[in-house]
């Protein structure tokens, strides 16, 4: 638990700031409420009534949250840095979402709807050799109707117009882009859709078929450019978040990604934390490890490297994740390991033994079976009781599974937001009514004594620990289901869940999480209580910004 | 990439972990004789490689005194694919290593893109353990898929196994991927013959018609036979012939002169058969079909 990054030097101590709130909730039991919280130094050094706090000294009384409430800074313990990247173009989704700007995009509710947006923004594009990229399509919700090339050559017969899918495994383009890159009758590659005579309608199914289109080779390169970072951060803020993950670091596998990375967080302009955990690549387990020690060793307290993420399996919707029996509703077969689970047990094991907190990405319930077993293997090895490894998704997790992960010390980070962006269309299409009840099980979770998370995944789902948390709370469906009531969570649960549970699984929860003296002061700034207001409103809340040690963060 | 450059020929090794495949990447660096070739493996520190081979290492490449290059390929390997044919001296060839549970026909897709030309799919599949991998409850669907998506599948450690076990193993394999014309072949040591793991830019292969007397040259096992080619071919008969071939013959490659006064190059690896127009008429019209000693097939009667 010492950290010398929180030990300080005593006796020297920088300006004292005292803010004021009409309530700041803390997450701290012994000390709920409070109306003040001192800093100093970027740090919490009081919380508590004025009086109490006036003990340390001369100190500037900053009164504009008074009429706000402080909650600890949001953790989103489960996004991606793409979130950043696909900001930079227009979002064209279904349910309208909050840019960085602040401004609202999306809501294009019907393929008209979504042409008419398209014809804005190719009018708003003056290089007229560009190619106009969207993103956030997601055609489950246009039932009936497939988007094609002759949709979107009715938006230019000039222009490229490209529109990746939600799932960013998908795109849809127009003729000017099939014919830009030369893709005929004759083209090879799989996943180029057809209609009966051999043409190509525009859809460009998985990376292959989608790399033909330079203009989208191009865009996937720069995803990982780190000025996009910046975009991040500011959708971090604008949700609320102080500290936000990667939870797909290249740093591993590409050594040269790490330096402007620490660049750019170490600006102090920089808004938010960032919490990295990397991909292992195919590097063997004694490279891995001591890859990330050395990049542990860079640490700030603004980037962190975690851990390692490691990938089990695909996702329910895409028919990827490994089932057990009786598997998804439609035969789909049984779905795709990422890694053969005696390779991910192996693996698991070395870095457990490397000391390494885990992050396991699995969706199927026989993933998650494997992830599981192979913690306590591991754990049979190497009595590491304090590593925190954290099942990721964790969508159809059973109680059994629960009941022995609270044995082994596991967390879980559950996808809560899948009930309201894809319950429906579980209950319809991939798993069926009754398991579909049975999805992101938080109480099931908090019953059988497992600390959790709940998250976005962003930019699979929007960036706002607030939504999220009305998806746990709630648990209804935009057709109006609300799917398995008994699985609902309170408020403070909720909130437990994006602050001190989610700084645990982190190993980061002496330092973030709650209002307590010593650690950083982060905070969000929200308008209205979400512990005693209407759940059905925890996601109305406005959200003022936040602060990041000590500094407001205001939202845009 | 000079724009009158041609295709980069590029093969995909696959098969689960323990397959050989390490073995079979070794013996094609060591084999290369004189031509460029790029190896991608899942982990360069991973592949032990011959150590006089090597001429210098970084920590994901591996340059080879016979100027080949062994690297590692990273997340982001398709994006950065184009990379390659930038490289001075050009590079002759590209061959990809496959992760033990990946789809090595979905890698393939990426030998389609501009710049490069798939020249097959090879997987291969341990004579010993296949078939415990097929029958495990957890990933053997996905061993399954791997095979069914192989151009052509070796059977590796085939000196390691009596002769019963080779029959069982190839019977197994067999039965996965019956029906979608995929030859099985026997190798020991990793060895697979080069006339079948490259058909594309292989000068070797191409000047195989003279040689076929000479079948000494030929690895044991492999017949090369040249099949007769008249002076023009309906299109038509050309394509039911090539149709008919069975699923023993690994590979068929030459030109023919088409009845419309129009040239083709044929391609066959396996299942996947490529005829694509040449510019101009080839002057010694023929076919070259290699295959698993033994095979019969029919002659044309054109």
């Amino acid at each position: 638990m010492f950290d010398p990054g929180l030990a300080g030097a005593f006796g020297h101590r920088g300006d004292i700031t005292i803010f004021v709130a009409s309530e700041i909730v803390t997450m701290d039991p012994r000390r709920p409420s409070a109306t003040h919280v001192a800093v100093c130094e970027g740090r919490i050094l009081g919380v508590g009534p004025l009086e109490e706090l006036e003990v340390w000294g001369p100190y500037t009384l900053d009164e504009r949250f008074a009429d706000y409430v402080l909650v600890p800074g949001m953790i989103e313990a489960h996004s991606h840095v793409i979130e950043g990247a696909l900001w930079e173009r227009p979002y064209v989704g279904f349910h309208p979402r909050r840019g960085p700007a602040g401004q609202i995009e999306g809501g294009q509710r019907s393929i008209d709807e979504l042409l008419e947006r398209l014809h804005f923004e190719d009018a708003a594009l003056t290089d007229l050799s560009e190619p106009l990229i969207c993103w956030g399509l997601d055609p489950l919700y246009f039932p009936g109707e497939r988007l094609t090339s002759a949709h979107l050559d009715m938006v230019s017969s000039t222009r490229q117009i490209i529109v990746l899918h939600a799932s960013l495994h998908l795109a849809t383009v127009n003729s000017v882009t099939l014919q830009a890159n030369g893709i005929d009758a004759d083209s090879e590659t799989e996943g180029i859709v057809r209609d009966t005579n051999g043409q190509a309608v525009g859809e460009l199914q998985e990376f292959p078929a989608m790399l033909t289109v330079t203009a989208l080779a191009r865009l996937f390169r720069d995803f990982s450019d780190p000025r996009h970072l910046w975009t991040l951060a500011r959708q971090g803020v604008n949700g609320g978040i102080t500290t936000v993950t990667n939870l797909a670091g290249a740093e591993i596998t590409d050594p040269q990604a790490a330096a402007p990375i620490a660049e750019q967080v170490a600006d102090p302009s920089f808004p938010i934390r960032l919490v990295t955990y990397c991909l292992p690549g195919n590097a063997t387990p004694d490279a891995v490890a001591e890859r990330i020690t050395a990049l542990q060793a860079t640490n700030t307290d603004k980037l962190i490297y975690g851990g390692v993420k490691i990938v089990g399996d695909g996702s329910i919707q895409g028919y990827t994740a490994v089932m057990n029996w009786p598997g998804y509703i439609n035969g789909a077969p049984q779905g795709l390991w990422q890694v053969p689970p005696d390779r991910l047990s192996e693996m698991v094991r070395n870095y457990h033994a490397a000391g390494i907190n885990l992050h396991l990405h699995a969706n199927g319930d026989a993933t998650i079976d494997a992830v599981i077993d192979a913690v306590d293997h591991a754990l049979r090895h190497h009595a590491w009781l304090n590593h925190r490894h954290t099942l990721q998704h964790s969508q159809i997790t059973t109680p059994a599974h629960y009941r022995t992960m609270a044995r082994l010390g596991m967390c879980a980070n559950i996808f809560t937001n899948h009930l309201w962006y894809w319950g429906d269309q579980h209950y319809t299409s991939t798993l069926g009514p009754d398991r579909t009840h049975n999805m992101e099980t938080c109480a099931t979770a908090a019953r059988e004594g497992v600390r959790f998370s709940i998250h976005s995944d962003a930019p699979v789902t929007p960036l706002n620990q607030l939504h999220t948390m009305w998806c746990a709370t709630n648990r209804t469906t935009p057709t109006g289901r609300t799917l398995g009531p008994n699985e609902t969570i309170t408020a403070y649960q909720a909130l437990a869940a994006v602050t001190i549970d989610a700084a645990y699984q982190l190993h980061l929860d002496h330092k973030i999480g709650s209002i307590e003296t010593g650690k950083h002061a982060d905070f969000t700034v929200l308008t209205t209580n979400p512990l005693t207001c209407d759940p059905d409103h925890i996601r109305d809340i406005s959200i003022w910004g936040t602060v990041l040690n000590g500094t407001p963060q205001p939202a845009n | 990439m000079s724009a009158s450059r041609s295709a980069v020929p590029f093969t995909v090794i696959g098969g689960f972990l323990g397959a050989g495949k390490t073995t079979v990447i070794n013996q094609i660096l060591r084999g290369a004789s004189g031509e460029r070739i790029v190896v991608l493996v899942n982990d360069v520190g991973d592949t032990p490689i011959d150590p006089e081979l090597i001429a210098s290492r970084s920590a994901d490449t591996i340059t080879l005194t016979n100027g080949c290059i062994c690297c590692s390929l990273g997340d982001e390997f398709a994006l950065t694919l184009p990379d390659l044919l930038e490289l001075s001296p050009p590079i002759d060839r590209v061959v990809v290593e496959a992760s033990g549970i990946g789809d090595p026909g979905r890698i393939a897709q990426y030998g389609t893109l501009p710049g490069f030309a798939l020249d097959g799919v090879i997987v291969l599949a341990d004579c010993e353990g296949i078939g415990r991998l097929l029958d495990d409850g957890r990933i053997g669907h996905q061993i399954a898929d791997q095979l069914r998506r192989a151009h052509v599948v070796a059977m590796t450690k085939s000196d390691l196994a009596t002769s019963d076990e080779l029959k069982r193993a190839k019977a197994r394999i067999a039965e996965v991927v019956e029906g979608q014309g995929i030859p099985i072949l026997e190798i020991s040591n990793g060895q697979i013959p080069p006339e079948i793991m490259f058909g594309l830019g292989n000068d070797h292969v191409s000047e195989l018609a003279a040689a076929t007397s000479d079948s000494s040259m030929f690895t044991h096992g492999i017949d090369v036979q040249t099949v007769p080619v008249p002076a023009q071919v309906e299109r038509v008969l050309l394509d039911q012939w090539l149709a008919a071939l069975p699923e023993d013959v690994l590979r068929v490659k030459g030109v023919v002169n088409l009845a419309d006064d129009t040239a083709v190059v044929v391609q066959k690896v396996g299942p996947r058969c490529r005829i694509t127009a040449r510019p101009d008429r080839a002057d010694e019209p023929r076919l070259v079909v290699i295959s698993i000693t033994g095979t019969e097939f029919s002659h044309p009667d054109w």
